[in-house]
């Protein structure tokens, strides 16, 4: 099959060219044999089953719903009703969801077949998914390279086919980021259009639940999916679909930004080289392109390092192991069994974060730190609205380098957080972006389009009018 | 930071750290909160800002009845269907 694409499927579906059991078994075979660790755990029985009802219902010429019969995975940071639901963490290791996010509701209502959850870094905190409980995942391109985190499991699970999408999040960059390591698309709605019930949260100010696919289209497609004004997260907006005709329209007159001195940014030469191709083709496509200041990105960074820190802290605190929980019970009192469930529950990189939200919200810390990132967030919301006056959208690489190998930046989290530093600025605005393959050999390198707020529309159709006009390489198989 | 700032924060944070840790952490967050005192160099450029908070529509304070048998199941300790603590006082 040339593209593992959503209505590619459903059209071999509906034409009988394989069943939908043939398409879930050949999913989790693929799963098992390439070994990635991109899942924590499988629903193959629940699965088959709803496979064999999908066919059972093409045999008698019943219309499908829209993602009907379509195998899709789940980040392990989404909730499934009676499902295991671990964050990657020893913590929630054995924990049970007692109800679906609202996304879960939103896909199961069309039709969607969960596989089983992807894996990522332990309570989404990492750039290269090496900070799970249940072990790293491996990118399908290079087995001895990171696949990019913290959705690292769900993008490689999408780019080695074991599955049509997935389902990440994205707090700095957690969607972005590990779909430009492993060549897949990458999409992180505002804030506000996909609703966090159900999400498992890390920084409630910045997380969005968003689609990594094989294509801008399927994107698009899955974005109107899971779009919501839900009662239940009181941060959610208008739910406005994107037209998917109108996004494969030409560009028209829009103006295109980049960053000014973008050839000095402390990037790897052939990130540099690709984005340089991608500049000389919207030249040759007649496109209009403009600089635009991201001088700004150090200190968006360390807004970010503040700001999400502090609200992990926040969120992390009902982890205690008495409700639910990992427990070790052989504590002598109250203070001794939440210093040592949460001691052997979290992982490093988990309990760091914490510490350092603690430090930023402290007293004689707190406004020296947490509210001046405060301020310095409004100011940078200004800025990206002064921007997006004067151009349509704004396009930089995703990623400062392409996928490093397992263990090279372990044991240095500053240069991991480093990793981010492309992305964080799109989460401290609320914005939305989308990242999709601008070179796909010898390794993966990511283009990112940033839009103004609430404006996916036009981000999507930028980003499919790049995606048919960039010449690539084969696909990795 | 120092390693005494460091168990300071476990203790805050309600994690119990090694010694190994401590050790480590000191040198990390160190570096970690060199980086993110840029903010401290930040310039802004706008004075004043509008505010775009939506206000959105809450719902009735209604009780939306629901069995809460799953969430009991995973208590570390009850008695019936109260969950059980350790001493407070």
């Amino acid at each position: 099959m040339e593209e593992f694409t959503i209505n590619i499927i459903k059209e071999g579906l509906e034409d009988k060219e394989f069943s939908c059991q043939e398409l879930v078994q050949e999913c989790f075979s693929n799963i098992e044999k390439d070994k990635l660790n991109d899942f924590i755990t499988l629903f193959k029985k629940q699965a088959l089953q709803q496979a064999q009802d999908v066919d059972e219902k093409i045999a008698s010429n019943q219309k499908l719903n829209s993602l009907e019969g379509i195998p899709v995975a789940i980040k392990d940071n989404i909730l499934i009703k009676g499902e295991r639901v671990t964050a990657a963490s020893r913590m929630l290791e054995n924990y049970i969801a007692s109800y679906d996010a609202k996304v879960i509701e939103k896909l199961r209502d069309k039709g969607a077949i969960f596989l089983g959850k992807t894996n990522l870094d332990e309570f989404a905190m990492g750039t290269s998914n090496e900070t799970s409980y249940f072990g790293p995942v491996l990118n399908p391109h290079d087995e001895t390279r990171v696949p990019g985190g913290s959705s690292g499991g769900s993008a490689a699970a999408v780019a080695a086919r074991h599955c049509v999408f997935a389902l990440g999040s994205d707090t700095g960059g957690s969607i972005r980021q590990p779909a430009a390591f492993c060549g897949v698309v990458g999409f992180k709605p505002s804030y506000g259009r996909v609703s966090r019930y159900g999400l498992i949260a890390l920084s409630s100010s910045l997380d969005q639940i968003g689609p990594l696919t094989n294509s801008v289209e399927d994107s698009a497609i899955v974005f109107n999916s899971i779009l919501d004004q839900d009662q239940n997260d009181m941060t959610t907006i208008k739910p406005d679909k994107v037209n998917i005709s109108r996004i494969k329209e030409g560009m028209g007159n829009k103006v295109i930004g980049f960053p000014k001195n973008y050839y000095k940014l402390s990037i790897d030469q052939e990130i540099k080289d690709g984005f340089e191709n991608v500049l000389q083709e919207l030249k040759g496509m007649g496109i209009k392109t403009k600089e635009v200041d991201f001088s700004f990105m150090d200190e968006a960074l360390a807004v970010y390092y503040i700001i999400q820190p502090a609200e992990a802290s926040t969120n992390l605190a009902r982890y205690d192991g008495i409700r639910y929980g990992f427990n070790k019970r052989d504590a002598q009192d109250l203070l001794e069994s939440y210093l040592t469930n949460r001691d052997l529950g979290f992982g490093k990189e988990v309990k760091r974060r914490i510490m350092i939200g603690t430090y930023v919200l402290s007293e004689g810390y707190k406004d020296a730190y947490y509210n001046t990132a405060k301020r310095v967030q409004q100011d940078i919301k200004f800025r990206f609205q002064k921007m997006f006056k004067n151009v349509d959208a704004i396009i930089l690489p995703t990623t400062p380098s392409t996928a490093f190998k397992l263990s090279e930046k372990f044991n240095d989290p500053l240069t991991m957080y480093l990793a981010d530093i492309f992305t964080v600025a799109v989460n401290i605005a609320g914005l939305p972006a989308i990242s999709l393959p601008m070179v796909k050999k010898p390794l993966p390198i990511g283009l990112q389009v940033i839009g103004n707020f609430m404006d996916e529309q036009n981000v999507l159709n930028i980003a499919y009018n790049l995606e048919q006009n960039f010449k690539f390489i084969n696909d990795v198989e | 930071m120092k390693e005494e700032d460091i168990k300071k924060l476990s203790d805050l944070s309600r994690i119990k750290i090694s010694k190994k840790e401590i050790n480590e952490f000191t040198k990390q967050l160190s570096d970690i909160l060199d980086y993110v005192n840029k903010v401290q160099g930040y310039k802004f450029i706008a004075q004043k800002y509008k505010s775009d908070d939506e206000i959105t529509e809450l719902r009735e304070d209604k009780v939306i009845n629901k069995d809460n048998e799953d969430l009991i199941k995973q208590f570390s300790d009850q008695d019936g269907k109260l969950l059980k603590v350790k001493k407070i006082l």
